[in-house]
């Protein structure tokens, strides 16, 4: 934390680095979201959202404005919500929790089988394992190419394929197996 | 294939609660404010040898606070350092009994109403924890299966409240008092109370706001007459 860092820093910074304040306000609810797909309880939400914003804070001069926000601040998401696993692994409590119950009430019929689905993801995509399923929500769910997800996750293009690969086909068979439960076809 | 569309229909989520976002922003920026400071501090000391102070502050933090702020916080930060320094030694001094309990175990026995639960200091993580099972109750072990519910609360509790210790010994008040206010809204009936507001009064005084340390240590004379953090937190209150 010398001089020197500091100075280094500037530069960078001045190649307009995104305002903390505003991605703050329009990433919150993004980085919430990620770390409660990537396996974090609820009760825990406040303290990782915090701890992903700061070190976000930290990095932020150093991040490549070319590229998009969000798989950058994904990458964050992750490494906390792997960590907060490896500490939990002590805890009483597990967090295989499955997510919240949704749907409380009946929509209309329509509106049911949608929603029953979205449930179903949500519940398939929580037991994906976590590495796997990193790259499933950035691809499947957000859209991401593969190259900036590998980037993101600073792993090789190929295992991020391999990955994909992986995590699609154990999400189709959670899919297959709930749906079985469920008495579906 | 009709499930991975399902997949691509959830999207990032919705909007996080608004409530949740306005407790994470407050104790953000309080943690944000502690470290540029210290980031400043440490500028601010470096460069006086270089004269080039006032343009030495990095200029991402300075588009978090105006240069006046920072310098405002800088003093806050170097002032409730030297104190809190002080306050340390001078605390550790104290007989404040330290007793480490192994996690699983809780400090509970099945006969003593909560009430009655002895303020545990777990030891400061720079300690190297030597647990000390001659320190628990040969009963206590007993008890743990009981409350597996409860003793999660507790262990969160212990952990919300490691936290805020952590950030005190490492000199950054404004964060330590950040999480026993999280801790406090987190946990309205709280088991570890006690050692929070213990906690919290000393944050307070490491930030020079010491009339409000000397009303929360009021409230906690009252609500812990027979407390064993009490001598800590008066003796931090009389340091001038």
């Amino acid at each position: 934390m010398g001089l020197r860092t500091t100075l280094k820093r500037q530069p960078a910074a001045s190649k307009a680095a995104p305002d903390f304040r505003e991605l703050f306000e329009t990433q919150f609810s993004y980085v919430w979201y990620a770390l409660k797909r990537l396996g974090v309880a609820e009760r825990d939400l406040e303290d990782l959202t915090q701890q992903v914003f700061l070190q976000v804070h930290g990095h932020l001069a150093k991040f490549d404005t070319k590229r998009p926000i969000r798989p950058w601040l994904f990458s964050f998401a992750y490494h906390a919500a792997s960590n907060y696993r490896a500490l939990s692994r002590h805890r009483v409590e597990l967090s295989i929790v499955p997510p919240e119950q949704t749907c409380p009430k009946a929509a209309a019929d329509e509106q049911l089988i949608t929603r029953q689905e979205l449930e179903l993801a949500e519940l398939a995509l929580a037991r994906v394992p976590l590495d796997r399923r990193a790259v499933l929500l950035l691809h499947e769910v957000e859209g991401h190419s593969m190259p900036e997800i590998a980037e993101s996750l600073s792993i090789p293009l190929n295992t991020a394929y391999s990955r994909l690969r992986l995590a699609r086909q154990e999400y189709e068979q959670v899919v297959k197996r709930l749906r079985a439960q469920r008495g579906e076809a | 294939m009709k499930s991975l569309e399902a997949l691509r229909a959830l999207g990032t989520g919705g909007e996080a609660p608004a409530d949740a976002k306005q407790r994470v922003q407050a104790a953000l920026m309080a943690s944000i404010a502690a470290s540029t400071a210290a980031t400043a501090a440490a500028v601010a000391s470096q460069s006086a040898a270089l004269s080039s102070a006032p343009t030495a502050g990095s200029p991402l933090l300075a588009g978090l606070t105006s240069a006046k702020a920072l310098a405002v916080a800088a003093g806050i930060w170097v002032m409730g350092g030297a104190t809190g320094a002080a306050l340390y030694g001078a605390l550790r001094t104290q007989e404040v009994r330290v007793v480490y309990v192994d996690r699983p175990v809780l400090p509970i026995s099945v006969t003593a109403p909560p009430a009655a639960v002895s303020p545990v200091v777990p030891a400061p993580t720079s300690t190297p924890s030597a647990p000390m099972p001659a320190a628990i109750e040969p009963g206590t072990r007993h008890a743990a299966p009981a409350a597996t519910a409860q003793g999660s609360d507790l262990a969160r509790e212990r952990a919300l409240l490691d936290l805020a210790r952590a950030a005190a010994s490492r000199g950054e008040p404004a964060l330590a008092l950040a999480q026993t206010e999280r801790h406090r809204a987190q946990f309205p009936r709280a088991k570890l109370a006690e050692e929070r507001e213990a906690l919290a009064i000393r944050a307070l005084l490491s930030l020079g706001r010491a009339s409000e340390a000397r009303t929360r240590a009021e409230a906690f004379h009252l609500a812990y007459p027979n407390s064993l953090l009490a001598p800590a937190i008066d003796s931090a209150l009389s340091v001038p």
